[in-house]
């Protein structure tokens, strides 16, 4: 993980296991506000609140149409088929370079209300999409944590076998929980796979352990494409280093993608 | 460092907040909204007065910050959006040099019941900025103009 500043052309954009990242030309405001109503009491000094509820919004992203008779590998299929459901969708910030793990990366758990083609007058036809908050995800589990950003564990990428790789050091334990997104793009053979995270208290292979309530459970090689969300508790220790882990039965490669929001 | 007086330049002005260990932090910033207190007015004229007067309130303090994203500061900044805990702020204006100790700064100093808070962080990537709203904590002390930084 690098430090300092990066151009919105290492930015990668995931949604539901399609990889959107060279279909999509723009991606609007990622927008974290909470309500806030100011009061005084008669003899305060100064006006002011407390942060209430909060709304995570992926702004309007801006897409390229492109269309394939096969719908598996067509984006406008990809896209046009999502509409109106819940969709989980990742954009990992790379700094000056691909996407690594640490980088920061933008989770938003939503509807997708609407994905529209509006050709220009001139020019590619391109299109939208645009998302509608929502308290939970796609198997109705309730959002315990209303933090949108976390950083990458696992790069897209295909993987063969478990980890026995060192893990991201978060500088410290902390001890209120957090939750993560899988996106699962492609696999290879008949079976299924677990998707988890590992936590330790020193970066060694040994040391890791698995995280109560952060695993994907069996994904069967029929529900990928996907992407899945799971919660830990909010008061789940979570220890300095993390990292990724897989469990395969059957099948034998897995590309994927996975992030994580340490709560606080 | 001896403090300047005269006019300075923005290359001078920094802006600090207290990250979510309240240890003050300088973000990467490039625009700052406006900085002071803003007095409510409210109406107190008369039908035989001769002219309008009105009575200033309690003030409120309110403003906007962004920059470049940069990593360092989007951890700093969005590991306390939303939160309630006070959080120290402090924007000093170097007179043509480095900030120096005698030279202005607007912000407070947080305790466990004064500070600022963080209500909105948005990252455009559009153009790979960040903006982010400071708010007052309720019951807060007010921010204040000052020659010594917060701490």
């Amino acid at each position: 993980m690098a430090d300092g500043r990066t151009h919105q052309k290492y930015l990668q954009i995931y949604q539901n296991g399609y990889d959107l990242t060279g279909e999509i030309h723009r991606i609007g405001d990622l927008d974290w506000d909470y309500d806030f109503i100011e009061i005084a009491g008669l003899n305060w000094a100064i006006q002011g609140g407390y942060c209430e509820r909060g709304h995570i919004n992926t702004g309007q992203v801006n897409t390229i149409l492109r269309f394939d008779t096969t719908a598996a590998d067509s984006p406008h299929d990809w896209i046009t088929g999502m509409d109106g459901k819940s969709v989980n969708t990742m954009i990992p910030f790379g700094i000056r370079a691909s996407p690594v793990m640490g980088d920061p990366v933008w989770m938003a758990v939503h509807e997708q209300k609407s994905s529209k083609v509006t050709p220009a007058d001139s020019g590619l036809v391109v299109g939208t999409i645009n998302y509608s908050p929502s308290y939970d995800d796609a198997l109705n589990n309730a959002m315990l944590y209303d933090i949108p950003w976390g950083y990458l564990l696992h790069v897209k990428a295909a993987r063969t076998a478990a980890s026995t790789a060192t893990g991201h050091d978060n500088g410290a334990e902390t001890s209120k929980g957090g939750w993560m997104m899988a996106q699962v793009f492609a696999c290879a053979g008949t079976g299924n796979v677990t998707i988890k995270i590992q936590h330790a208290s020193t970066n060694l292979n040994a040391s890791f352990e698995d995280v109560t309530g952060l695993t994907t459970g069996a994904i069967a090689n029929t529900a990928i494409p996907g992407a899945i969300v799971k919660q830990a508790a909010i008061d789940a220790t979570i220890k300095q280093y993390t990292r990724w882990q897989i469990a395969l039965s059957g099948i034998t490669s897995v590309t994927f993608a996975l992030a994580f929001v340490r709560g606080r | 460092m001896a403090p300047n007086t005269g006019r300075t330049l923005n290359k001078y002005v920094t802006v600090h907040l207290d990250d979510s260990g309240n240890q003050l932090r300088q973000l990467v910033v490039n625009n700052i909204g406006g900085i002071g207190l803003d007095f409510p007015e409210e109406d107190k004229t008369a039908w035989s007065d001769a002219i309008q007067g009105v009575l200033l309130g309690i003030p409120t303090f309110s403003t906007t910050i962004g920059g470049p994203f940069d990593v360092t500061t989007h951890g700093y900044v969005s590991g306390v959006n939303g939160g309630n805990t006070p959080l120290s702020f402090d924007i000093r204006f170097g007179v043509r040099q480095t900030y120096a100790a005698g030279e202005p700064q607007f912000g407070i100093t947080s305790s466990a019941t004064d500070g600022v808070l963080i209500k909105n962080y948005t990252v455009n990537p559009n153009d790979m900025t960040w903006q982010a709203t400071v708010v007052m904590a309720a019951g807060s002390a007010a921010p204040a103009w000052g020659t010594a930084a917060e701490s």
